[in-house]
C-alpha cells in the first residue's frame, strides 16, 4: 500500500499527509473538514477482502461527532441513517463507518467517503417536514436530555394488566406522578383519553399532561373529549420545551 | 441570536450539577458516553454536558457544554477536544492546529451560519479524558465540582503530588 501513497497524494494535489495511528493503522490528514472546522476522520487499515483491498474507515469517529447533539436512537432514525450509508455505497460495523476499496480506487473511495460521511453529519439539521414521523422521536429527545433533572420514565402502565394503557413519559414528582402523552393525530388523541378516563376511574393519583404535534388541526370532537379529560396541554412541541421546566418546577413543589 | 458578550457570560457564570453523570461510562457505536446535567447558580439558564471517548482511540474524545434555550434550541458553547487529528478555522482567523484544542462559540460564527463553535484554541491543559473534565469543569465554573466529580478532582491530586504544578494542569 505505501507505494501507492506517493500516487494519492499527488492525487491530492499533495495536500495530504500521513500518521501512523497505531500498528497497521494509518491516518491520512486529507483537506475534507467538518462544519466545526475539524478534518474528517479518515483511517486505513487492512481489509478482510484481502492484500488487493484496503479499507477506509472512521474507526466510530462520525457517529461519536454526531451524537455531541443527535442521537439514533428511534426506528426512522435508524432507518434514515441507513439510507444514506447504502445510497453513499458505505458500510457499518459496530459503530465505524468504512468503505473497502482497492488501491488502484483509494482516491475516489476516500472522496466517496468524505461525502458520505458529510451527509451522515446532515440529520442533524433535518427539517420536520423532510422527514415523516419524528414528532415522537423530538419530544422523547427533549425530555430525556433537559428534562433528566425531573427523573422521567418512558412507556408506563399505571394500571397493571392492562398493557393498551400506556404512557408516554412518567415523572414521579410528589404525591401525584405525572402522565405525559405525545399526541400527533386523531388516534393518538383517541388512545390518551381512554387512558386519561380509565386512570381516573380507577382513582389513580395522577396528573395528565398532552402535548400535541399541533393542537390546532386536531378534529374538534377529538380534541374536545381530550380537554375534558386531560389536566393540563401544551398546545405543540415548542410551546412544551418553553414551559415544560417551569410546568415540572411547580408540580415538584 | 447571541452576542459575544452573552456567549462568554453563559460559559463563565457559577454553575451547579442538576442531574449527575452515571457512574459508568456506556458503549455505544464505538465510543463510551456519559454526560450530566447544569444549571446557573440563579436559576436562570440551563444546561447539558456531554463527554464522549473513541473507544478505538481513546486520545480522540470530546467534552461538551450545551446551552439549552427557552425556546428549545440548543448551542454547544465549549468543547475540550482531544488529539484526533486537524482542525481549521473558519472564522476569527485562518489557523490550522493539530493536537488537543478547545472549540468556542463565537458571535462570527452564528452571523455566518455556520457550525457555532467552529473557532478552537490549541491547548496544552490536558491530555486524556479524565484531565479534560477537570479542566472543563473548572472552564464552565461548576462551583459543586469537587463533590460531583469526586474521582476526577482524587486523579488530579494523584498527579499533584507526583509533581505536576496546578499551572501545568490548569
Amino acid at each position: 500500500m505505501n507505494s501507492y501513497l506517493e500516487s494519492l497524494s499527488k492525487q491530492f494535489n499533495h495536500h495530504l499527509a500521513v500518521r501512523e495511528k497505531r500498528p497497521g493503522v494509518t491516518q491520512l490528514f486529507v483537506p475534507l473538514f467538518h462544519a466545526d472546522g475539524d478534518m474528517v476522520d479518515v483511517y486505513l487499515e487492512e481489509s478482510p477482502l484481502g492484500e488487493r483491498y484496503v479499507r477506509v474507515t472512521d474507526a466510530g469517529a462520525t457517529l461519536m461527532r454526531l451524537s455531541y447533539d443527535y442521537e439514533i436512537n428511534t426506528e426512522n432514525k435508524e432507518r434514515i441513517f441507513r439510507e444514506i450509508l447504502a445510497n453513499s455505497r458505505l458500510q457499518e460495523d459496530e459503530g465505524a463507518i468504512f468503505i473497502d476499496s482497492t488501491i488502484d480506487g483509494l482516491y475516489p473511495a476516500i472522496l466517496q467517503f468524505g461525502q458520505g460521511v458529510a451527509k451522515v453529519m446532515t440529520m442533524r439539521h433535518f427539517k420536520r417536514e423532510a422527514v415523516a414521523g419524528l414528532f415522537y422521536e423530538m419530544v422523547s429527545e427533549f425530555v430525556e436530555r433537559d428534562l433528566a433533572a425531573f427523573k422521567p420514565d418512558e412507556k408506563v402502565y399505571p394500571i397493571k394488566g392492562r398493557d393498551d394503557l400506556e404512557v408516554d413519559f412518567a415523572f414521579s414528582l410528589g404525591a401525584r406522578p405525572i402522565y405525559l402523552f405525545a399526541v400527533k393525530d386523531p388516534n393518538r388523541a383517541r388512545l390518551a383519553t381512554i387512558s386519561c378516563l380509565e386512570f381516573q376511574r380507577a382513582k389513580l393519583p395522577h396528573r395528565s399532561v398532552i402535548v400535541y404535534e399541533n393542537m390546532e388541526a386536531m378534529p374538534k370532537k377529538d380534541l374536545n373529549r381530550l380537554t375534558s379529560a386531560a389536566d393540563k396541554q401544551f398546545p405543540n412541541l415548542p410551546e412544551f420545551k418553553q414551559h415544560a421546566r417551569d410546568y415540572l418546577e411547580r408540580e415538584a413543589g | 441570536m447571541l452576542t459575544q458578550a452573552e456567549i462568554d457570560a453563559l460559559i463563565a457564570c457559577q454553575k451547579r450539577v442538576t442531574a449527575p453523570m452515571k457512574r459508568d461510562m456506556r458503549d455505544q457505536n464505538g465510543h463510551k458516553k456519559n454526560g450530566f446535567s447544569l444549571e446557573s447558580e440563579d436559576g436562570r439558564h440551563k444546561f447539558s454536558c456531554f463527554i464522549r471517548v473513541l473507544t478505538r482511540f481513546p486520545e480522540n474524545f470530546s467534552i461538551g457544554l450545551t446551552y439549552l434555550m427557552p425556546d428549545g434550541g440548543s448551542l454547544i458553547l465549549l468543547r475540550c477536544n482531544g488529539d484526533h487529528g486537524l482542525h481549521q478555522n473558519f472564522v476569527r482567523d485562518d489557523r490550522s492546529f493539530e493536537g488537543y484544542h478547545i472549540h468556542m462559540a463565537t458571535e462570527e460564527a452564528l452571523e455566518l451560519d455556520c457550525s457555532v463553535e467552529n473557532f478552537a484554541e490549541p491547548t496544552d491543559a490536558y491530555a486524556s479524558w479524565q484531565e479534560a473534565l477537570h479542566h472543563f469543569l473548572k472552564a464552565v465554573n461548576v462551583v459543586d465540582a469537587a463533590s460531583q466529580f469526586p474521582m476526577t478532582f482524587r486523579q488530579v491530586s494523584i498527579l499533584e503530588r507526583l509533581g505536576v504544578s496546578d499551572e501545568q494542569l490548569s
